[in-house]
């Protein structure tokens, strides 16, 4: 009996690997096929050495950085007052954090741009930029929050603040000298995440005229052939590196801590 | 005056009152427990000392400054937990520096001060070490140094060794108390363990439903307790109910047998109901302390083995007397059910308030 249910998790781990990795060989064999008649990088050097290419990673990659910054910024304060706090308001919270599941990009967007119009967000490029990452700061929400509310419950957030501040600890050496430091995996954890999310993010960048990585990767799939195959293999790598990283900090931070609370 | 005085301390929770009327006077240099059950507000109390609560009604003063008001960061106040609360992220030299390194001391004196409180706290070994590398022992240890590093008006400590098992308890209450004594510092402790209150403090409050049920030196409270419920609470006693029967002599029933309490029970009237409690220790078998005492009999009604003591509960007729005496290997313990007369003196009876 045990031999026969073995046999059948196999089959249903062979069938899922192929239906995943299938398609992606054929995208990555699909990309090596610019130069006729044989296989090569060719594809992979156009797009890398494409001026429009840096452009728009630079701009998603500085996208990306400033949503964590501000995400993170925004959600460690909140999630540790909440745990401090208000405790019994963190189901509340965490419902608010889930709305970016449910309200579809388009919506946020038109919602956004309704919201802030004649406020001069805007009537600027740069107003249009802020949006845009506002939308993204949103979009990280259920990341970064349930992440960093794990990482809080994992660790005394109470007692650590009543012990910091029985030595002399105000609220900002508190926030940063203790409960940053102590939740940083999360907040690691949910960075990475909003990073892969931000980096390949099309509907809010094309329907605000932003050219980041996502809209030139549409772009580049409606004038070229094998380019759009290549490019979205490396934005697949850039996810997976991401999620690497995540599991590799992940493991080193339990290698390092094991069981303390 | 007064080091550390609490005057008239009140701290309610919605509908509930977990502190009242709490009046207390601590001299510098004074360890003195705050002893009691579970929610008794002990902790609560110490907390409004910390500063992580605020008092309902009512002062609390160091140094005859007002420090009611004053927020927990600013009180110089050093705090020791129950669960520890080293910081993970750092390393132990690193916590016990933390405290000086806050309020802004040169690297130097932040280097000196630690290295002298891995000295008092015998670790210096482990100054690299991380809270996660320690056992539960040394990670107080480390806890109660970078409490006194800042060098606090007061030190309070809320059952700093609950966490522990039974040997590292007692070794490290040893070394808490020499430490206290050799750096003077005004302590309160919380403590719901009698033999930790008795053993180590100068007084005790023993507290009991949000108020103060007596204070006094661990032999007043033990011998003399003033309420029904700290001579119950505080040692194993046998509580009896007993009526007057001449208030004058001093003398009482219990169980119909008549026996004399070494105090006279002015206002009392006859046949009033009063409680008396005696100390198992304080009871001998069949007559042992002699003919002055008080005798009672009754059956022996169970015997329990506790190591250097043997137990035996004895039936008077509606209500039940404990007495301990030492373990003999060449003497047989009292057998179920034999008779057996009870001795004590008059002054081991005590009377105590029901409230």
């Amino acid at each position: 009996m045990p031999k026969r249910a073995s046999i059948w998790a196999w089959f249903w781990v062979i069938l899922t690997a192929l239906y995943f990795f299938v398609p992606l060989y054929a995208t990555f064999q699909y990309s090596l096929q610019a130069k006729r008649g044989t296989l090569g990088f060719t594809a992979y050097n156009n797009v890398l050495q494409s001026p429009d290419f840096a452009k728009s990673f630079t701009l998603s990659l500085e996208t990306a950085v400033i949503t964590i910054l501000v995400s993170t910024l925004l959600i460690v304060p909140t999630a540790y007052w909440v745990q401090l706090k208000i405790p019994r308001a963190r189901s509340l919270i965490e419902f608010f954090t889930l709305l970016p599941f449910v309200i579809p990009a388009v919506v946020l967007v038109f919602g956004l741009i309704r919201a802030y119009n004649g406020t001069g967000l805007t009537d600027s490029s740069n107003g249009i930029y802020t949006i845009m990452v506002g939308a993204y700061v949103t979009l990280s929400f259920p990341y970064v929050y349930r992440s960093v509310d794990n990482g809080l419950q994992s660790i005394k957030v109470r007692t650590l603040t009543e012990a910091a501040q029985s030595l002399g600890a105000g609220w900002f050496t508190i926030l940063f000298r203790v409960i940053f430091p102590n939740v940083f995996v999360s907040i690691i954890n949910g960075a990475f995440i909003t990073f892969a999310i931000v980096m390949g993010e099309f509907t809010i960048a094309s329907l605000l005229s932003q050219k980041t990585f996502g809209p030139y990767l549409y772009q580049l799939s409606s004038s070229k052939v094998y380019e759009p195959s290549a490019l979205s293999i490396l934005s697949l790598a850039l996810t997976w590196l991401c999620i690497a990283l995540i599991q590799l900090l992940g493991r080193r931070s339990r290698q390092a801590r094991p069981s303390v609370f | 005056m007064a080091y550390l005085e609490l005057t008239n301390v009140r701290k309610e929770f919605a509908q509930f009152t977990a502190v009242e009327d709490f009046n207390l006077k601590v001299d510098r240099g004074e360890f003195v427990s705050f002893l009691g059950p579970s929610g008794c507000g002990k902790t609560t109390t110490l907390r409004m000392i910390a500063g992580f609560e605020k008092p309902t009604s009512g002062q609390m003063t160091v140094e005859g400054k007002d420090i009611t008001n004053v927020p927990a960061n600013k009180r110089n106040v050093g705090m020791v937990f129950q669960s520890y609360a080293l910081f993970p992220n750092l390393s132990v030299a690193n916590n016990i520096g933390f405290g000086l390194k806050v309020k802004g001391e040169a690297a130097s004196l932040i280097k000196q001060r630690t290295a002298e409180m891995l000295a008092l706290i015998h670790m210096e070994e482990f100054a690299n070490r991380y809270p996660h590398q320690l056992s539960g022992g040394q990670q107080q240890r480390v806890a109660l140094a970078r409490a006194i590093a800042i060098r606090p008006q007061v030190l309070l400590m809320d059952e700093p060794l609950s966490a522990l098992d039974a040997k590292i308890r007692i070794s490290l209450r040893q070394e808490i108390r020499a430490i206290q004594r050799q750096l003077g510092i005004t302590t309160i402790y919380v403590t719901h363990d009698q033999e930790e209150a008795l053993s180590i403090s100068d007084r005790i409050v023993v507290m009991s439903k949000g108020r103060m049920e007596q204070v006094g030196t661990p032999l007043d409270i033990y011998n003399t307790p003033e309420t029904r419920f700290v001579a119950s609470f505080v040692g194993t006693l046998n509580l009896l109910d007993a009526k007057v029967v001449d208030p004058r002599a001093g003398r009482i029933k219990i169980d119909e047998q008549e026996i004399e309490i070494g105090q006279q029970l002015l206002g009392a009237q006859v046949g009033k109901g009063v409680s008396v409690a005696i100390r198992p220790e304080a009871i001998s078998i069949n007559g042992k302390s002699g003919g002055l005492g008080n005798h009672v009999h009754g059956a022996v009604d169970d015997v329990s083995f506790l190591g250097s003591v043997v137990r035996v509960r004895v039936r008077l007729e509606t209500q039940h007397i404990n007495f301990d005496t030492f373990n003999n290997p060449n003497l047989k313990p009292p057998a179920i059910g034999q008779p057996v007369s009870l001795s004590f003196m008059p002054e081991a009876c005590m009377v105590v308030r029901d409230e």
